[in-house]
């Protein structure tokens, strides 16, 4: 019910619009992040520097470097993380998370000591079906014009471990990239994942032990289904602790600005300057179990024209590129053919 | 001289003795007020005058009567003796009280008004002046009467009458009302009896007295400050949104009042939060004011007898809330004369129709009004609203009648409704319902009593129709009151009120039914139930010295919270959390769970420095029991009340203020000068990340603390001539404290912070000007400093995704807020006694389309990077036209 509220306030003219804010703020945080799982590493953990806020879309996070990074776990174990580039500290293959463990994680730095609280790695709940389904998404343009854009809505139903599971869900998804205008002998593949968590739930608050519908992701349906599409979903299991930073998080980052969207607030991480414990660090060290399924999208699954492809516009500087000639042009394609792939 | 006084009256053998005692002086030019308190002194004779009419009159040495002597000095100075029994009576002008009535009235006309019906012996003459509308004989409640000689006056009560105690004597009567002429009238008061004063309507006259926040004599008499009565004829004629007259939105241009903006509900007065305005209609609490989520208030300006709004200074018989009183009373219906009123406007229209049942006995007002907002929706461009239905009405009826001479009863009826239809699957109602009955019953002209017994109720609901989830939420609160008050008026420099009330308040904090499968494990919290006993005595006195003003009262409160509940039990050792719950107390149906006892002192001091001048004290002191709770800057319909309980005590607001007042010389100006300072216990605030809808335990959500607010508030107003208008400037900080035992209920570490409703700096200016008989042209311009928000201080990168770490709660500020509105009025008659009188008006909402911000927040919409956006309402200009006609 809540967001169908959100739209209230627009009504009468209501009108959004970036706005350039009369103040910056000169604080700058040390920002810890990144979690480990229960599958094989290497898990990462970057360190770098918050930047002062202002509406620029390309923000450069200064790295931290030469940190001494170390993961224990319950039992005394001490994994030592290496840095690998600036700022990113990583694990080795071997380290696989245990369900049932709690981890802990210590950073040292120009004599300051940061550790996290430590991180059980719950249960884990699974997924039950990955699914899609076609839906589209309407907008109107400035001309008052009604668009209504095919999509794809990948879903999927998840099954809970106990009667109070925490989880996440987010996808990896992998693309087949055909040359349009010249044949060439090989088909390219593309990469792309979601950032952040698309839904972060609960059964807490309800009565089944599964949850269904939930929505892994919506995609226009674009030239990227041309082909063939096949997405991941991903479910972490967490503890509270983790589930409820995360839901803040991203509770914050959907905000409308409506009178019913709860006030911003400040969100704390897990980890404390233990020479400094006021000291404001940000970033969350985690522990999940992981699970995953794949489902693949082939263009005869949906009911739509077929999407527009860039290669089929002529003329023009620049047109058509050259990866409708040699897919293996087009950015982060790649040749070799992924082990899971299905051809339709 | 023990002689003398047996047979007083005998002014014959008086005068000889005093004669004696008096030629003794030695000298000339005696003085005449000692001569007076020698005769007051020596005999049994009382003596009556005013100070200022004769201390510099003396008189030369003289032997003979002592009445003589009287005569011949009052005479020579412009007085007149009156002997009244053992009263000796001097007053001015006393020609006129011994000219033949015939010749006072070819002097003045019809202007003169002669009382002598019923003979008295008293000193004083008690006169009821009935103020009443010269068309149609009804009552006009809050009329100015004002006796020019003597520099007093009163002002109409709910049944249009002023009583006042004169010497005998001819007397100027001017009475002015908002929207009406100003009447002028001699009246000859020789006995007791009754004065009828005639108004008429000053639709189409140049000299209208038409713009007043507070009643034009009271700005520099009596005690009260911080009180505003509203003039629904200027409220008609301020420019308004889609041209709807709307008396809660213009409270907003008076100093200290402010608003979260368009779209949001109620008013904050000083800072305060909406919900601790207390609303009356009729002597009944209104819960929510809004039609369609706040744009539009859901009182019916044409029902509208009297507004007023107390900021400080809040008499004893008013309670419950702690920061403010909006008393609303109904139009008291003509018993003699119907009448229709039709509005038409560009969103709504509305009719009301007053008529007698029974002439001169009973009459009957009702009144109602009707939107059709569809066309608006459907031309906007968010799919979701087009596709969405609104509408809202409200309805008033109130009936009165006289039984006998000495009882009158009143009962009036209101109902608002609202509801939203989002794209046919969700829908948003609310319903405010008030019925009251009033019975006046009246002993003598001193003393008079009322009952007041009501029932309010608000309620909102949301009906989900969606085929995955099919849902009912409702919640509301039911009031239920009985109030019993005295008024004695054993002088006119005495008024006391005094009562009890009893109310029983019942919240439902909201149902969820789901009527499918139960999808979800929604908690339903349970019930609350609160009585409060309140017994008060309020006393507006004014000293005889003619310069202090005082108005004192107590209020005592008995509240109680009460059963059946299962109250938390938590760790005491760690915040209240689900985690920290132990366990539950379970409390039977009536049982005490938590009660309070409070005093409220109140008191005022207004001391008139000179006929324009003067400077006023206040001082009270509010409880309030109920709390609406909101996450957000503004209420919003889901309005959520909470009692105060086991773990809240009621919230407490300590208020002192201090003002300066002034009326120009020719009463073109009246200047008003406050400040006040609050001290504010048990506020509440929210805990982060926690929410207070559908919660069992809203404990767990709830902080509370303390706050303080301080202010100063400047009106000039112009209240004479073809420019009538005023000016307001407020400057003002509020500030809250929330420290809790553990961190997590702790705000801002513990420091003081901004208040959601801060808004340092305002200023109003409210124009009306009369550019000839017929149009009108009015103007307002509002500034306001921009609402404090949570704001960002730093993005940061976690999980992959660019997140925005906020800053302490409420450090900084959404923009200014400002805006210019403009409107036009057209009156169609330009005869006084015309049958129809229709009026156009043509207004501009936000002539210079300014994006106010309503909102900013943190959010992303086109990039994957956090961005500053700023959310406006009505962000261009308005024109609307609206046409309104009145049918005597």
């Amino acid at each position: 019910m809540k967001r169908y509220l959100k739209y209230i306030i627009f009504i009468f003219l209501g009108c959004q619009e970036p706005v350039e804010l009369e103040f910056t703020s000169d604080d700058e945080y040390l920002v810890i992040d990144g979690f480990i799982t229960d599958e094989s590493g290497p898990h990462v953990i970057t360190i770098t520097k918050s930047q002062p806020f202002t509406n620029d879309e390309i923000v450069i996070f200064e790295k931290v470097q030469n940190a001494s990074v170390a993961i224990i776990d319950d039992l005394g174990n001490e994994t030592i993380l290496s840095e690998l580039s600036p700022g990113s500290y990583r694990t080795s293959t071997a380290f696989v998370g245990q369900v049932g463990r709690s981890y802990t994680l210590t950073v040292e730095l120009n004599g300051d000591t940061f550790q996290s609280t430590p991180q059980l790695i719950p249960a884990k709940s699974s997924l039950d079906s990955v699914y899609f389904r076609q839906s589209e998404r309407v907008t109107i343009n400035d001309d008052g014009e009604v668009l209504r854009n095919p999509t794809v809505e990948f879903l999927c139903n998840v099954d809970y471990a106990t009667q109070s599971s925490f989880t996440a869900i987010t996808w990896h998804a992998t693309y087949e990239y055909k040359t349009v205008l010249t044949q060439t002998p090989y088909d390219c593949y593309v990469n792309e994942q979601n950032n952040g968590f698309s839904a972060v739930l609960t059964n807490e608050e309800i009565n089944t032990g599964s949850i269904n519908e939930v929505t892994v992701g919506e995609l226009l349906f674009d030239s990227k289904f041309k082909s063939g599409y096949s997405l991941k979903a991903i479910l972490y299991s967490m503890n509270k602790q983790a589930y409820d930073f995360h839901f803040q998080i991203n509770q914050q980052r959907s905000s409308t600005g409506s009178v019913f969207d709860p006030q911003p607030f400040q969100i704390f991480g897990n980890i404390q300057n233990l020479n400094s414990p006021d000291q404001i660090i940000l970033g969350f060290f985690g522990a999940y179990g992981k699970v995953d399924k794949r489902v693949f999208v082939y263009p005869s699954n949906i009911d739509a024209p077929e999407p527009f492809d860039i290669c089929s516009r002529v003329g023009g500087p620049g047109f058509p590129p050259s990866y409708c000639f040699d897919c293996a042009n087009f950015p982060g394609a790649y040749i070799q053919k992924p082990t899971y792939w299905q051809d339709q | 001289m023990v002689y003398i006084r047996q047979v007083r009256g005998f002014l014959f053998i008086l005068s000889l003795v005093l004669g004696y005692a008096l030629s003794a002086q030695q000298g000339n030019g005696f003085s005449f007020i000692s001569l007076l308190d020698s005769l007051e002194e020596n005999t049994d004779y009382e003596i009556f005058y005013k100070n200022q009419w004769i201390e510099k009159v003396t008189y030369e040495r003289h032997v003979g009567s002592i009445t003589e002597l009287l005569n011949q000095i009052s005479n020579e100075n412009g007085l007149s003796v009156i002997y009244r029994g053992r009263y000796i009576i001097l007053i001015p002008k006393n020609p006129m009280l011994f000219v033949d009535e015939k010749n006072l009235i070819d002097q003045y006309g019809d202007n003169v008004i002669v009382i002598d019906s019923e003979p008295t012996d008293n000193k004083y003459c008690e006169v009821t002046f009935r103020t009443v509308n010269g068309t149609d004989q009804s009552p006009l409640i809050g009329v100015q009467v004002y006796i020019e000689e003597l520099g007093e006056g009163g002002v109409s009560d709910e049944n249009g009458e002023v009583k006042l105690l004169l010497l005998p004597g001819l007397y100027t009567v001017k009475s002015s009302y908002l929207g009406f002429n100003e009447s002028e009238v001699m009246v000859l008061a020789k006995s007791n009896g009754e004065a009828n004063i005639d108004l008429f309507e000053s639709l189409t006259q140049l000299d209208e007295v038409t713009v007043s926040g507070s009643r034009v004599e009271e700005n520099v008499e009596g005690a009260k400050m911080g009180t505003n009565t509203i003039s629904m004829e200027i409220v008609k004629k301020l420019p308004s949104l889609y041209g709807e007259v709307d008396v809660i939105k213009s409270v907003i241009l008076l100093p200290g009042v402010s608003t979260g903006g368009e779209g949001t509900q109620g008013f904050n007065v000083r800072g305060s939060d909406s919900d601790q305005n207390l609303l009356l209609l009729d002597g009944s609490t209104i819960y929510n004011s809004s039609h369609l989520f706040g744009f539009f208030s859901n009182i019916n300006s044409e029902v509208i007898g009297s507004a007023t709004l107390y900021k400080s200074g809040i008499p004893a018989y008013f309670g419950e809330r702690a920061s403010s009183v909006f008393d609303i009373t109904t139009k008291e219906p003509s018993y003699t004369k119907r009448s229709i009123g039709l509005g038409v406007g560009l969103i709504s229209s509305k009719i009301s129709a007053e008529f007698p049942l029974i002439e001169n006995k009973s009459s009957l007002l009702v009144a109602g009004r009707i939107s059709y907002t569809s066309w608006i929706l459907r031309k906007q461009k968010n799919i979701q609203v087009r596709d969405s239905e609104g509408r809202f009405n409200d309805f008033n009826v109130k009936w009165s009648t006289r039984l006998g001479s000495s009882n009158k009863v009143s009962i009036s009826g209101y109902r608002s409704f609202d509801e939203f239809k989002f794209r046919s699957d969700t829908s948003y109602s609310w319903i405010s319902t008030s019925i009251n009955l009033n019975w006046d019953h009246f002993f003598n002209p001193e003393v008079s009593t009322r009952l007041i017994a009501g029932v309010s109720e608000y309620s909102f609901l949301i009906n989900g129709e969606a085929p995955n989830l099919n849902y009912r939420l409702k919640n509301g609160i039911e009031d239920r009151s009985l109030e019993g008050k005295l008024f004695w008026e054993p002088s006119t420099d005495i008024k006391l009120t005094a009562g009890y009330k009893f109310s029983d308040q019942s919240i439902s904090p909201g149902t969820f039914e789901q009527r499918d499968e139960a999808l979800l494990a929604v908690e339903t919290p349970q019930d609350e139930r609160l009585r409060i006993h309140a017994v008060y005595a309020h006393n507006q006195h004014e000293l005889s010295n003619d310069r202090v003003s005082l108005e004192y009262g107590l209020r005592l409160n008995l509240y109680q919270y009460l059963g059946d509940r299962e109250v938390g039990i938590y760790d005491q050792s760690r915040s209240r959390t689900p985690q920290s719950l132990e366990s539950t107390r379970s409390y039977s149906s009536g049982e005490v769970i938590a009660q309070a006892f409070n005093l409220e002192p109140r008191l005022s001091l207004g001391y008139k420095l000179n006929s324009q001048n003067s400077v006023k004290l206040s001082y009270n002191r509010m409880h309030q029991y109920i709390h609406s709770l909101s996450n957000s800057s503004s209420i919003t319909p889901i309005e959520i009340w909470k009692a105060s309980d086991t773990f809240y005590e009621p919230f407490r607001n300590d208020q002192v203020s201090v003002g300066l007042f002034r009326n120009s010389k020719t009463g073109m100006y009246e200047t008003s000068f406050e400040i006040y300072y609050r001290k504010i216990h048990n506020l509440i605030d929210y805990k982060n990340a926690t929410t207070v809808f559908l919660n069992s335990y809203p404990e767990q959500a709830i902080l509370s603390g303390d706050g303080r607010a301080k202010g100063a508030e400047l009106l000039v107003k112009k209240v004479k001539g073809r420019l009538v208008g005023w000016l307001s400037y407020s400057l003002s900080k509020t500030e809250k404290r929330i420290q809790g035992t553990f961190g997590d209920e702790t705000i801002n570490d513990g420091k003081y912070y901004p208040s959601e409703n801060d808004r340092p700096h305002k200023f109003v200016l409210a124009t009306n000007y009369q550019l000839d008989k017929r149009l009108q042209l009015g103007m307002n311009f509002t500034y306001n400093s921009g609402i404090p928000f949570t704001g960002p201080d730093v993005k940061y990168i976690s999980n992959g995704v660019l997140v925005t770490h906020f800053a302490e709660r409420n450090q900084y500020r959404i923009p200014d807020y400002h805006r210019l509105d403009i409107s036009l009025t057209l009156e169609e008659s330009n005869k006084k006694d015309k049958k129809l009188k229709g009026r156009w008006i043509l207004s501009f909402y936000n002539v210079y389309g300014r994006r106010n911000a309503y909102s900013v927040f943190i959010g992303e919409r086109a990039t994957s990077s956090p961005t500053a956006y700023k959310l406006s309402v009505l962000g261009r200009m308005f024109p609307s036209i609206s046409y309104n006609l009145r049918i005597n």
